[in-house]
């Protein structure tokens, strides 16, 4: 019994003793950039599947056994966990990876973020005053994280350094090297009318208008008479509606019905161990989804 | 290599007692108390927030401290004449009065109507880079009451959290939670009848451990002063009668003992299982009822032990749509008690004191004997989230299966129980709007008392943005 004991003891140990960086990040697509930029010397723990809604997640055990154990917590930020990462911080009793030491990485920190109220109140809603937190879907913005993602470690790890700076590099550089064909492409793009705000720094960098949103308010669920004013005022007009997976279909299609509107659902975040490359091809597939026609 | 290095570092931060953070960036964000994953998140799970700094967005979060109100109204009805809750306070075996000595608390709370429940005021903030600390009052029927006020550890290594001053035991899955936390207008029976009226709800300290395992474990110790009622009840020093000391006495706290282990493993991103088992030991145990020509004391100890367990399914649908959670307890209780009467007044009072007829002068001792008393209970409820932001639930509980008060010449009770349904509305995190029916057959008094109850509540939350709870 005793002899079992030992042995499960260095098992653990042996498990925790590895070389490589515990990283935890909050969705799959900050994963990606951890994993993008961390290359093989960093082993990506994901929080929030892809196909879920981050805003809504319920703290999981799993979260703070992951937690407890990171070296790391790459987060997208600007309050858009803010419903349940602190209560997993809380309950991993792991001060490394707390707001304010080197453990914590917050993707919004480091980018200009759009549509920031601070003057807003939650009579509009689930608003988030600091500013849009989706900012993932822009790719110029998430090269720009990389990098600072690519400083952070090359702090936190400093023999591998160079090697995170590159990576880092190598993933903005590929980022630049599609941008123009994707504006090519989405030049002329008719406006769209979307679920929430969670596509709109894709939107705004590419300079397609959004005319609408199917929520009444950010987080209020669609009501029948929110989507018929949404018709009376877009009714003659050309657009598309683009919701994402875990965001009900009903009131898109409605209103895709009613204005003869194309719905597009785009998928939000790359797959659990989604790479770089993963991630060029969302890009690829949302701008494929708005400019053809099925 | 960086597993060494943060080894070292931890070391020494060992050495010095607290992890010596304050080299890198000044830590301003709150970190809160320790807290466990399937905890409910409620409407404002606590006041604490990612808060910000250089790094961060700062945002709302600029808030220091963060404040938030919970405003908690009930309207509410029975079919026996508004004694439906007072009923809940005479559960044979638990309640008040002469059946156990606990003394009537008479703490009825709401009438037939409208009525405003607690209102919750909390203000937390980071102390320093060692310390958060938070304050929680409710104002109910004009009065203020602390109910929690404690400081909690940021920085101590190895997942251990320290946490100090007046707050709800972590024993079992509800106990910690405040009312806007649970999904049932009222607290389940064995809580209350095990505990009392508010929990186990103390002043002391609490050591918890969460170890870095694959799956999620946190294990802890509570040293508490010990007075809640029903497990640590304290009177402390009384005077003599007619030169007779009485059992009851001062006894130097602390004087309550618990200790808990809550376990979780890792069952993927759709479903989540904690189960929690506990124990408390309460050195003091005492009681005293005043009947017409003496006292009736009791002084002894007590224990509990108990177990808990909670499902939760995530459907991934919008706004809480096809969730799940299930969720019971089960805890029992002993107390082994001395008792001793001690007559203030000449017994039979209708004879006159100089009559050779009396029994007993003041002073007199009657009624030393010793016993036991054994009590339990359990609660079994689920909640579905049938539509986006909306969920309806029932709840099963029963109290007092076994039920034996050892006082005088000892007595069984019958056993209690409840059935519960609510439906619940949801506009926003912020927001809800509950209402719900119980169907109630108690045994109070040896007789049973079957009845009714209803209430619709609307509960609110202002200020900061806790956890999303759905």
């Amino acid at each position: 019994m005793f002899r079992l004991l030992i042995l499960g003891v260095a098992l653990v140990w042996a498990g925790l003793a590895h070389a490589q960086l515990n990283i935890v990040a909050t969705t799959s697509n900050m994963g990606m950039i951890a994993r993008t930029v961390g290359g093989d010397a960093v082993r990506v723990t994901v929080l929030a599947p892809p196909d879920r809604d981050a805003h809504y997640l319920e703290a999981r055990p799993s979260m703070m056994a992951a937690m407890r154990r990171a070296d790391l917590l790459v987060a997208v930020g600007a309050e858009l966990e803010i419903g349940w990462l602190s209560a997993v911080l809380r309950g991993a009793n792991n001060p490394r990876v707390l707001p304010g030491r080197p453990g914590y990485f917050e993707g919004a920190a480091f980018i200009e973020l759009i549509e920031v109220q601070p003057d807003a109140d939650r009579s509009g809603g689930d608003v988030h005053p600091g500013g849009n937190p989706h900012f993932y879907t822009d790719p110029v913005r998430l090269a720009q994280v990389a990098v600072a993602l690519g400083e952070r470690l090359a702090q936190l790890d400093a023999q591998r350094a160079d090697a995170y700076r590159q990576r880092a590099a190598a993933f903005a550089a590929a980022v630049d090297a599609r941008m123009a064909g994707w504006q090519a492409r989405l030049d002329g793009m008719p406006p769209v009318v979307a679920y929430h705000k969670d596509m709109n720094y894709f939107f705004e960098r590419f300079g397609v208008s959004v005319v609408g949103y199917i929520e009444p308010l950010p987080g209020i669920p669609p009501t029948a008479r929110h989507l018929s004013g949404l018709v009376t005022q877009l009714r003659g007009s050309e657009g598309i509606i683009v919701h994402l997976p875990f965001q009900p279909a009903d009131g898109p299609t409605f209103v895709g019905r009613e204005l003869g509107w194309r719905v597009v659902r785009n998928p939000s975040n790359v797959g659990l161990r989604g790479t770089g490359e993963d991630y060029l091809t969302h890009v690829d597939t949302w701008v494929n989804n708005l400019v053809t026609e099925n | 290599m960086f597993q060494k290095k943060s080894l070292i570092g931890l070391a020494s931060a060992a050495a010095l007692g607290v992890v010596g953070v304050q080299a890198s960036e000044p830590a301003e964000s709150p970190k809160g108390p320790q807290r466990d994953p399937l905890d409910s998140p409620s409407l404002r799970t606590t006041a604490f927030q990612i808060g910000g700094d250089s790094q961060q967005q700062a945002s709302s979060s600029g808030f220091n401290p963060a404040i938030s109100v919970i405003l908690d109204g009930v309207f509410y009805g029975d079919n026996v004449r508004g004694e439906g809750l007072e009923f809940i306070e005479e559960i044979d075996g638990f309640g008040g009065g002469h059946a156990n000595g606990n003394g009537g608390h008479g703490h009825g709370g709401m009438q037939r109507g409208f009525n405003l429940r607690e209102t919750e005021l909390a203000i937390s903030a980071t102390v320093d880079p060692y310390w958060d600390g938070i304050l929680l009052m409710v104002v109910a029927d004009g009065e203020v009451e602390l109910e929690e006020a404690f400081i909690t550890t940021r920085a101590l290594p190895g997942g251990l959290q320290l946490k100090v001053g007046r707050f709800l035991s972590d024993v079992g899955y509800i106990n910690k939670q405040h009312p806007h936390s649970w999904m049932f207008v009222d607290r389940p029976l064995v809580n209350a009848l095990i505990f009392g009226d508010h929990g186990l709800q103390e002043n002391g300290v609490q050591l918890s451990w969460v170890p870095a395992t694959p799956f999620y474990a946190r294990f802890g110790v509570e040293v508490l002063q010990g007075e809640s009622e029903g497990v640590a009840a304290y009177i402390g020093e009384v005077d003599d009668v007619a030169g007779t000391d009485r059992i009851i006495g001062e006894e130097s706290g602390p004087r309550l003992f618990t200790a808990f282990a809550k376990i979780a493993p890792d069952l993927g991103y759709d479903h989540a299982l904690q189960g929690g088992l506990f124990y408390g030991y309460s050195s003091t145990y005492q009681a005293t009822d005043q009947h017409s020509t003496r006292f009736e004391d009791w002084n002894g100890d007590a224990r509990f032990w108990g177990l808990d367990v909670v499902y939760k399914y995530d459907a991934g649908g919008a706004y809480g749509a096809g969730n799940f959670v299930l969720q019971g307890e089960y805890i029992k209780r002993r107390r082994n008690i001395d008792r001793q009467d001690v007559y203030f007044a000449c017994h039979p009072a209708s004879l006159p004191c100089a009559d050779p007829g009396n029994q007993f002068q003041p002073g007199g001792i009657n009624n030393v004997q010793s016993f036991r008393q054994t009590q339990d209970g359990y609660y079994l409820q689920g909640v579905y989230g049938f539509a986006p932001r909306w969920n309806v639930g029932a709840r099963y509980e029963r109290v007092g299966m076994s039920n034996f008060n050892g006082r005088g010449a000892g007595a069984e009770f019958d056993s209690s129980d409840r059935w519960t349904v609510q439906a619940t509305w949801m506009p926003t995190e912020f927001s809800r709007l509950r209402a719900q029916y119980s169907r109630s057959d108690f045994a109070v008094g040896g007789v049973r008392e079957t009845f009714n109850q209803f209430f619709l509540q609307w509960q609110v939350s202002l200020g900061v943005h806790g956890a999303h709870a759905f």
